[in-house]
């Protein structure tokens, strides 16, 4: 039933590129945080020694 | 800077995904649901690298309480977080598919709500450990808390066929043709992203390993400091 309620969605695009825009854009910002974190820890080494 | 190796695995990864997304995109649309199961195609993988991740973990924390080598500890605490942004991402992708297929964006059903308990349980697992200071102790209880942690696994999977409700059985049983072909390569796709993720995050566990150990050597020992005489250096001068 759920199903063929789904089939009738006009803006069905629109959920779509939310969904792939939170999905890709979630993995990006997690590795671009992850670039920031260790430029940090270097830093911070490189300061302690 | 970042290894030949390493370059090629993320170069990779990225190729992969984007052929991922386009295919995904492009790919004939499902005869009932239409475009919107397109969504499928970005939240099985993530939930799938969820699982992935944690199962890293608990393989980590196994590793860790044989063998008491640092390197597994970090491998366990690096999956931990990749998986916990992966069950997030997942979470926030199927409430998306929710709204047009079942009318609204969460519902109290078993996967639904096993999965935030999934979520919320590996959240406590990156609390835990930044909440001990000791290494071994934060080491040994977030080992012990990663493998009771992973029983969660075979009940979010198993949840769909246990307690029957909204959300549909495995993606993988209900299609078939180039949507089963589409589905895998998103799969791979995302387990070459896992890999890059986990490869910089052991290199940020290892950093931060060698900034705590460089702390704890640079630390004076206030105690000892306390009692030693002062020299009286000035004075004999004098």
């Amino acid at each position: 039933m759920a199903d063929l309620v789904a089939a009738q969605v006009d803006n069905a695009w629109w959920y779509v590129s939310a969904a792939y825009v939170i999905i890709l854009g979630g993995m990006a910002g997690f590795v671009a945080v992850l670039g920031l974190r260790i430029r940090r820890a270097r830093q911070a080494l490189d300061d302690l020694r | 800077m970042t290894q030949p190796k390493a370059r090629w695995l993320e170069i990779t990864a990225i190729v992969v995904v984007i052929a991922a997304v386009v295919r995904g995109l492009t790919v004939e649309a499902d005869v009932t649901q239409g475009d919107v199961q397109r969504i499928m195609y970005v939240h099985v993988p993530a939930a799938w690298l969820a699982f992935l991740a944690f199962g890293v973990t608990v393989v980590g924390s196994v590793a860790w309480l044989r063998t008491r080598r640092r390197t597994w500890d970090r491998l366990a605490a690096a999956s931990a977080e990749i998986g916990v942004v992966f069950t997030g991402l997942a979470i926030l992708a199927g409430m998306i598919w929710a709204r047009p297929v079942w009318g609204q964006f969460w519902t109290w059903e078993p996967r639904l709500v096993t999965t935030a308990l999934l979520f919320f349980v590996y959240l406590g697992y990156l609390a835990l450990r930044r909440a001990v200071l000791d290494p071994e102790q934060r080491a040994r209880r977030a080992a012990i808390m990663g493998i009771v942690a992973f029983i969660q696994i075979p009940i979010v999977y198993q949840s769909v066929n246990w307690w029957r409700s909204l959300h549909q059985t495995s993606s993988r049983n209900s299609i078939d043709g180039p949507l089963r072909l589409t589905l895998w390569l998103a799969v791979l796709a995302f387990t070459f992203a896992y890999a890059v993720m986990l490869s910089r995050r052991l290199e940020l566990a290892r950093l931060e390993d060698e900034l705590e150990q460089a702390r704890l050597a640079g630390t004076p020992d206030v105690a000892g400091a306390a009692i030693t005489a002062p020299t009286l250096e000035g004075v004999t001068r004098g």
